[in-house]
């Protein structure tokens, strides 16, 4: 019984790693259930981005689903009142697949952290989104993105809240010649446009994106933005770890830092996450919140 | 090595030719015969001949880097790849159009003949419109003119087709023209080469 890792599939060896980075570092795991009342994810199909769950009939005649996302479970379930919460969960959640026809079962991993979140914790997950993708070995990028830098910049423009949608289409398209035509369309001036696509379209190593995010900064909201990026990623001097501002998320849960990671090899994102406050907030719920969850299936090459 | 999905046919050899003048070429895509591969390894690109409706499909699976494919198809399809470049080839229009002095009084369900089923229920939606799609899968034109439907949604180029068949352009959509993708993770590790690469062509459309 020596060689007891041995039966173990590379992606059950992945899973099992992350555990123990995760136990290493405070986190406990956390078991929700396997199903939420529907109604639950039909008020938050926004974050879901999608409509479609499985549902059934519980025995008393409510309609459930199974869960087709866990933080959403996490953030309504979990009493963060007054003090934190360091939780990891590994569990499968229920979707449409890339073809909308089928559901299908994912096998994901995700750390939270809620509660009294300063600037220690959010730096501890972001080195530990970092260290996750680090242990699998393959060459990897982790991403990082603030929403208030756009935003910011978009209040200082003065660009009217109904064209920003389309924008940050093209923006997270990385489509500067789209970009450019929502922007005119919406009356903003050629030296507004020519600013709005250098500070959106601005992707690559960390160090030097920061200094040129730094100078163009227009206000106080940017310069926030970067300087949380800069403790974000502090003491993490790797050139596997970018700045990306293509990156986005719903601001109705999202509320700052975003992180996306990527295994070479792959063809989608292997982890995602970020700050949601907001998300608190709608919950009812004190506090910060950051988090991440990483798709084994993507991640194991399934 | 970058891997390129190229569209097979005109647009294909259009992307090609301004491809091979950025310095990219392939060589001759005419003596290719029947590959579908041809790679050049001086010039550091692999070149996939594919149908032009795959070319997102191949981009967004990863199994090509980046690729040339109609801004048509990209609107339809909606795939989760970044759109780098508007490469001012192949220009057209996705038109709304009807037998000459059709004049809708939304009395009824509109029947709306196309190929284009996503890009024509996105847009008599944004209309308010209640539709009927019917799709079809090529000579769209003859729709309107057996009764199958009262308007067609389709890619209007000079708009002889349309003339010859008694049809008008009632409404258009959107421009079309070939756009410049990248998968989203593959442009993470091959970011320098493929925007240089973007780079070398914005400077060629733009002269």
């Amino acid at each position: 019984m020596d060689n007891l890792l041995d039966i173990l599939s590379p992606g059950e060896l992945t899973a099992l790693r992350l555990r123990a980075l995760f136990e290493q570092r405070g986190y406990r795991r956390y078991h929700p259930g396997r199903f939420e009342e529907y109604r639950f994810y039909l008020e938050n199909q926004s974050f879901l981005k999608n409509e479609r769950f499985i549902t059934f009939n519980d025995l008393d005649g409510r309609l459930m689903a199974l869960k087709p996302d866990l933080t959403l479970s996490i953030v309504k379930n979990v009493d963060t009142a007054g003090g934190q919460k360091k939780l990891y969960y590994m569990e499968n959640v229920y979707r449409p697949n890339a073809t909308g026809r089928n559901f299908t079962e994912i096998s994901q991993m995700g750390l939270e952290c809620l509660g009294r979140v300063g600037r220690a914790e959010t730096n501890e997950v972001v080195r530990l989104a970092y260290e996750s993708l680090k242990l699998t070995g393959e060459p990897f990028r982790l991403s990082l993105s603030h929403l208030r830098y756009l935003a910011g910049l978009m209040r200082n423009l003065r660009l009217p809240l109904h064209c920003r949608s389309a924008l940050y289409e093209n923006i997270a398209a990385k489509n500067p010649h789209g970009l450019r035509e929502v922007a005119k369309a919406a009356g903003l001036s050629d030296e507004g446009t020519v600013m709005l696509e250098k500070a959106s379209m601005l992707s690559g190593a960390a160090s030097e994106v920061l200094k040129e995010a730094k100078r163009l900064c227009r206000n106080a909201e940017m310069e926030r933005a970067v300087a949380q990026l800069e403790q974000a990623i502090g003491g993490i001097d790797d050139p596997s770890v970018l700045i990306d501002f293509s990156i986005r998320g719903d601001e109705d849960y999202y509320s700052g830092l975003m992180l996306c990671g990527y295994l070479q090899g792959k063809s989608r994102i292997v982890l995602s996450g970020g700050e949601y406050d907001n998300m608190m907030k709608k919950m009812g719920q004190t506090g910060r919140a950051i988090g991440f969850a990483i798709y084994l299936d993507e991640l194991c090459g399934r | 090595m970058l891997n390129i999905a190229l569209p097979k046919g005109r647009l294909g050899d259009q992307a090609h030719e301004l491809l091979s003048c950025a310095g990219y070429t392939g060589g001759n895509l005419a003596d290719m015969g029947r590959r579908l591969v041809i790679e050049n390894e001086a010039a550091g690109v692999r070149y996939f001949l594919v149908e032009p409706s795959d070319v997102a499909i191949y981009v967004e699976h990863g199994a090509a880097d980046i690729g040339i494919v109609g801004k048509d198809i990209l609107e339809e399809d909606r795939p989760d790849v970044y759109e780098l470049l508007d490469l001012k080839l192949g220009k057209c229009r996705m038109c709304a159009a009807a037998k000459k002095g059709f004049y809708d009084e939304a009395r009824a369900v509109l029947r709306v003949a196309t190929k284009f089923t996503g890009i024509a229920e996105r847009y008599y939606a944004s209309l308010g419109r209640e539709v009927d799609i019917i799709k079809l899968n090529g000579s769209i034109e003859l729709a309107p003119l057996l009764g199958l439907s009262d308007v067609i949604v389709d890619i209007v180029e000079s708009g002889k087709t349309l003339r010859d068949n008694d049809l008008e352009v009632i409404a258009e959509i959107m421009p079309i023209s070939a756009r410049l993708i990248a998968n989203k993770v593959v442009y993470q590790f091959k970011s320098a080469e493929i925007s240089a690469l973007r780079d070398s062509l914005e400077e060629m459309t733009n002269d």
